[in-house]
């Protein structure tokens, strides 16, 4: 594997590189792409973001914006993050192994746009807006924040426009009463997930409110399951509307068939995942759904 | 009452209090476990147990009076083997460890050649096909190609054993994997572009991929003829294995219960962390040296040798040489086409050829392990003992045959073998199909049948209402027993490996209580289950000659220099050879050195497999030690009263208060007062005096720089005492010795998602002597690390032959995370006649009972069986909805 690789120092820079070359090819932790170029044996020359700080770490001002350059052990590590995101870091907990995480951003887990990358579900749950900058942009200019939701177009295909850098990935903070999770399950721990799903929701006087629940690997893009939400919504989550969105849920999702798992298992994983979800997220609080003791 | 102490083999003191006064003669060299045994049944009362020396000071004289009593007497490989044990049983460093950890070692990929080339290969784009023709001319012109050859312009190289397989294919392709065309270039990229260059137009043939399909007379016949040219009728394998012993009808009117089922277990891929390569290179006159990756280096030489000869090198010699290897687990025990293909081309280009496979090609090309589908009864009677055992297999060997077409020889002896079982019917059949064709694997059988029938013993309890681990108990195997192939118990601790299971498995309490909790509503439910194995101990005998042979060589500095025809793969044998020969000669561990394995400088071994290296390795080894000892002290009896008159004279130099001894020196330096310890030659009844021991090295030089001087190199060639079988009629005792075992897990089902998690796993592995703690360990964790992965995870996916996972992303085995369990671990308390030091074959073993163990513990959590591996989430769930 041979390729001209260039390691610039800002966004700036980056920027012009690739507008100077167009087939160039941005990589961050290289974990999706070097894996990719092995396979296809594709030789053109590399931008790396490695070396560009403005893409890295966790900014909070009124949002908080996770440049997309961070690595996974950093997303990992914050205090913050842990207290008010717990859906994305139990994506996080379980995504390849230290070795990757310890180089793998998050940027490059949601531009590879697999169905299977484990934080869009939580990114979808929590409302994530993703900032896009092109050249000449800087903070300013050449920006555009674009909802996660816009941000998926089919296996390995985004929004993003050709010469645009995700710059980073905004969220809004959460609201004391917010409550969410994660379950996911592949062959073994470090393997594509077989499915997934994040749920959200604030919880409201026993009530369940703006519910959210995106599921990966069980469609072409990471997906939100809009019709269970509305069975959720503005419900106690009582075993029997659990159940009951249990099953709009796997009918909501369009699996296939794959060397992993046939798509009939993966819509029963996504029932019991979603009920397993909205509980473990009580839970955390020591709280429980109505009806259940 | 009185109160007596006794002794057990392993130096433990035992003080009892008893009615008897003493130890009966019979129970003197047995082992505690065998003594409380006894206790127990005459009511002697243990007071206190305490070790008498510590565990790695064991007397070497003991093994030495065991094998004599148990009436195997063995004078070559024992005369003069009569000191202390100090590294054999002890956790020592592998003596590789450190280049290894440090990354010096070579392995394959690190080795080059000047003006090396690098060879790739054009595989086959169809299972079944004519070839209507070759285009090789763009291939030909591009730069930096050095040959680019096909079957139609080289000699026709057969291979395999049935002579069945060609190292570049003609007019058909019988798989996906089919070798077509090969490049030789002088980058891999260039070979790798060359290849892709090269045109194939195929006129497509009806396939069959199912094993059952292609036994109907309508299926197409993979091969037209045999190897010599007679047509042939249909897609078995011209290859008998089976066994009948008993009267069936009989056996099954007397069985009370008889349980049934058919069993299948996947293809799987070794996933050795080394992937496989080689280098060819010819000198001038036509002999061959080749370097690669190879568990057989001997039998690798008489197929090189074949091949030489078809090439028209008639006369010139193939070397062998083997460099580290990362992993075998039966990749090694056979030739490939890849080997040949390379030596084709570095002969073709007059230079050296270098082949190496990535992973993924590894996954694509090379052979993976035999599936099988057994189909079994097993019946018992009123007592819950075993009246018969009805086993058929069917293999689906793939295109081409491969020692994996040989399974069923050694699935003989968990059929015939396995627990005592008087009448058994057993019947094989290995078909050809245009899946990729198979080869060994660790354990080569074993697990597969024993797949089938510890599951099937499972299923018999649960409809007799027996204890599953009673059941075992009551048909156990013992020692002194003839199995119906004629296999000789010699020691067997399979006793004690059930009841230790048992013990730590809590099975008594969690058995029933997860059986009657099955009808629970809880959404996670446990349970344990168990299963145990038998497997060759002594070395197999599948060969015409079933021997190890060895040189040792010592030097003027004492140092001994070893040449040993087996493969240190990673397993240890190396870390085994070097404590056996430190104990046994008298030297310390960091004065043995282990030659590369090399046909030219090692003597002949039949291959390192069935888990025989360090068995082999250490026997012969001893047989060489004696003869070493012999001559030495031998030479001592006439030279070594010098050297302590030299030693004497300089000590009073040196020292004033030196006391020069009073006795007769030249009396004192009697045949027999010698002995060698610490790399030091003493007289035994002089033994704390200085003066009396002199280094082992200058020894050698007296006996070295004299007149009519001489030097210690002594080879040695063991052959174990066991049978070639009738294969037809599965009679013969293939192994010197039979290592057991039996391994319990305790698993949890998640109902809602049919995932399998293991809770903790207990191994309990009867080999005999414990060589070296922490390599065994490593051995018996990593074969229950593939067995958990034969068990839950692993299956090389095919369609239409095609490979459909062929990587580590889409194959999946266990990680660390996956191994992340509690493994208690214990040696039966046994001691083989035959074993060096006592100790048995340990390095398949580990995977074989894993499958059946977890399977068995599944159905004890929920009430389900599945009987295909591997047992995936899917599967589970499927089978909890039938329930
Ligand atoms: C062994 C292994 C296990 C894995 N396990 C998992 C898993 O369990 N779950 C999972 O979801 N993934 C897994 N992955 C995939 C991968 O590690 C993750 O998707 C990771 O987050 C990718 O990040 P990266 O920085 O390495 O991306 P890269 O490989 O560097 O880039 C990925 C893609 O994104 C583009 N890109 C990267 N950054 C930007 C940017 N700022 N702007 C625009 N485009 C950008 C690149 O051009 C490329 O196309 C695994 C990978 C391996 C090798």
């Amino acid at each position: 594997m041979q390729a001209d690789y260039h390691q610039p120092d800002t966004l700036e820079e980056a920027q012009a590189l690739l507008a100077e070359c167009p087939d160039a090819v941005l990589t961050a932790g290289g974990t999706d792409l070097l894996v990719q170029r092995r396979a296809s044996g594709a030789q053109g020359p590399l931008i790396s973001l490695r070396g560009i700080a403005e893409l890295r770490g966790i900014h909070e001002s009124h949002d908080l914006m996770i440049g997309a350059g961070t690595t996974l052990t950093e997303i990992l590590d914050s205090a913050r993050m842990q207290g008010d995101y717990p859906a994305l870091i139990q994506s996080i907990e379980v995504l390849g192994s230290h070795q990757i995480r310890n180089v793998a951003t998050l940027g490059g887990n949601l531009c590879n746009a697999s169905p299977g990358a484990d934080t869009a579900a939580p990114l979808i749950v929590y409302g994530a807006r993703l900032k896009a900058c092109s050249a000449g942009g800087g903070d300013s200019g050449a920006c555009r924040t674009i909802a996660i939701t816009d941000f998926f177009e089919g296996p390995g295909r985004t929004s993003l426009r050709p010469g645009e850098i995700l710059r980073g990935i905004l969220l809004d903070p959460p609201s004391p009463r917010l409550r969410s999770g994660f379950q996911r399950l592949g062959r073994i721990q470090m393997d594509i997930a077989i499915a997934s799903l994040a749920v959200a929701f604030e919880w409201d006087g026993g009530q369940a409110r703006q519910v959210r629940v995106a599921a990966g690997s069980v469609a072409p893009v990471p997906l939100r399951l809009q019709a269970t939400e509305e069975m959720l919504e503005a419900t106690a989550l009582d075993p029997e509307t659990l159940n009951k969105a249990a099953t709009v849920a796997a009918a909501e999702v369009s699996p296939i068939d794959d060397i992993r798992a046939s798509a009939a298992y993966r819509r029963e994983l996504i029932a019991v995942f979603l009920r397993r979800a909205i509980r473990a997220a009580l839970e955390a609080h020591g709280e429980a759904g109505g009806g259940t003791a | 009452m009185m109160v007596g102490t006794w002794v057990d083999r392993r130096n433990l003191r035992l003080e009892c209090q008893s009615h008897l006064g003493h130890l009966p003669a019979h129970l003197r060299r047995r082992t505690r476990y065998h003594l409380i045994g006894w206790f127990k049944r005459e009511g002697v009362a243990v007071i206190r147990e305490e070790r008498s020396m510590s565990s790695d000071t064991l007397k070497l004289d003991e093994d030495i009076r065991g094998r004599k009593e148990e009436g195997k007497p063995d004078e070559g490989k024992e005369s003069g083997v009569q000191r202390e044990r100090r590294y054999v049983g002890a956790d020592r460093p592998r003596p590789e460890a450190p280049d290894k950890v440090t990354g010096k070692t070579l392995y394959i990929h690190d080795l080059t050649r000047p003006g090396m080339l690098w060879g790739k290969i054009k595989h086959s784009e169809h299972a079944h096909a004519r070839i209507k023709s070759i285009d090789t001319s763009r291939a030909e012109a591009l730069d930096g190609v050095r040959a680019v050859l096909t079957g139609y312009n080289t000699p026709e190289v057969r291979i395999g054993f049935l002579r069945d397989n060609f190292a570049l294919k003609r007019d058909k392709v019988r798989q996906y994997r089919d070798e077509v065309a090969a490049v030789a270039a002088i980058s891999p990229e260039i070979a790798q572009q060359a290849v892709d260059l090269i045109e194939v137009e195929y006129e497509p043939l009806p396939a069959v991929f199912d094993p059952v399909e292609a036994l109907e007379p309508s299926a197409p016949l993979i091969h037209e003829r045999d190897a010599l040219g007679r047509p042939r009728e249909d897609n078995v394998l011209a290859m008998e294995c089976g066994h009948e012993s008993g009267d069936l009808a009989a056996a099954r009117e007397r069985a009370r219960w008889i349980a049934e089922g058919n069993y299948r277990v996947p293809v799987i891929q070794q996933a050795c962390m080394g992937t496989a390569g080689c280098i060819a290179e010819f000198d001038a006159r036509g002999n061959l040296t080749f370097t690669g990756k190879t568990q057989i280096p001997f039998l690798a030489q008489k197929d090189f040798n074949q091949a030489l000869k078809a090439m028209g090198l008639i006369g010139n010699n193939a070397r062998v040489v083997v460099p580290a290897l990362g992993g075998a687990f039966g990749t090694g025990l056979d030739t490939h086409c890849y080997e040949y293909i390379t030596i084709l081309l570095a002969h073709r280009t007059g230079r050296p050829v270098k082949m190496l496979m990535s992973r993924e090609e590894e996954f694509a090309y090379l052979s993976p392990r035999q599936s099988a589908r057994v189909h079994i009864e097993q019946g018992i009677d009123e007592d819950g003992r075993l009246t018969h055992r009805k086993i058929h297999v069917l293999q689906d060997n793939g295109a081409y045959a491969s020692w994996g077409a040989t399974f069923p020889t050694v699935m003989l002896l968990p059929v015939t073998s396995l627990y005592k079982v008087p009448v058994v019917h057993y019947t094989s059949q290995c078909v050809y199909t245009n899946n990729t064709y198979c080869q060994a694997m660790r354990g080569y059988g074993n697990p597969e049948v024993t797949w089938a029938i510890e599951c099937n013993l499972d299923e018999l309890a649960e409809q007799s209402g027996l204890d599953a681990l009673e059941l075992r108990k009551r048909n156990c195997n013992e020692p002194g027993e003839v199995t119906p192939m004629g296999g000789k118990v010699t020691s067997c601790g399979l006793m004690e490996c059930l009841e230790v299971t048992g013990k730590q498995l809590a099975w008594e309490e969690k058995r029933p209580a997860s059986q009657a909790a099955r009808a629970s509503d809880s959404v996670r439910k446990r349970g344990v289950g168990l299963a145990s194995l038998i497997h060759v101990g002594g070395s197999g005998r599948i060969y015409r000659s079933d021997a190890s042979g060895i040189i040792l060589k010592v030097d003027d500095f004492g140092n001994v220099n070893v040449s040993y025809g087996g493969v240190e793969m990673g397993q240890g044998l190396h870390a085994a050879l070097s404590a056996a020969i430190a104990d046994g000669l008298g030297v310390t561990p960091d004065k043995v050195f282990i030659n590369a394995t090399d046909t030219a400088t090692c003597p002949w071994d039949v291959g390192t497999h069935a888990s025989r290296g360090a068995f082999m390795a250490c026997n012969a080894a001893l047989l060489s030690i004696a003869k070493i000892r012999e001559r030495l002290l031998a030479f001592c009896a006439e030279g070594f009263a010098e050297l302590l008159r030299k030693n004497i004279q300089t000590l009073s130099k040196k020292d004033a208060s030196f006391e020069p001894p009073t006795i007769d020196i030249d009396a004192a330096c009697r045949p027999d007062n010698f002995d060698i310890l610490d790399n030091q030659v003493f007289l035994r009844d002089q033994a704390h005096e200085p003066w009396a021991r002199v280094e082992l090295g200058k020894v050698l030089r007296a006996m070295h720089f004299r007149q009519g001087g001489d030097m210690l190199t002594e080879p040695a060639f063991y052959d174990p005492p066991s049978d070639l079988p009738d294969w037809r009629r599965g009679i013969g005792n293939m192994s010197a010795t039979y290592t057991y075992g039996t391994q319990g897990v305790e698993i949890e089902v998640d109902t809602e998602t049919g995932v399998v998690t293991i809770l903790r796993m207990v191994s309990a592995l009867d080999c005999g002597t414990v060589l070296n703690p922490k390599a065994l360990q490593g051995q018996v964790i990593g074969g229950i690390a593939q067995g958990v992965g034969y068990a839950l995870y692993e299956e090389v996916k095919m369609q239409e032959g095609r490979i459909t996972n062929p990587s580590f992303t889409d194959y999946k085995i266990p990680t660390a995370h996956e191994m992340n369990f509690p493994i208690h671990l214990h040696y039966a308390d046994t001691y083989d006649p035959e074993g060096p030091f006592g100790s048995k074959g340990a390095g398949e073993p580990g995977l074989v009972p894993t499958a059946p163990a977890i399977m068995n513990a599944i159905t004890n959590a929920c009430g389900i069986r599945i009987r295909s591996l591997p047992i995936t989430p899917e599967k589970v769930l499927a089978a909890l909805k039938q329930r």
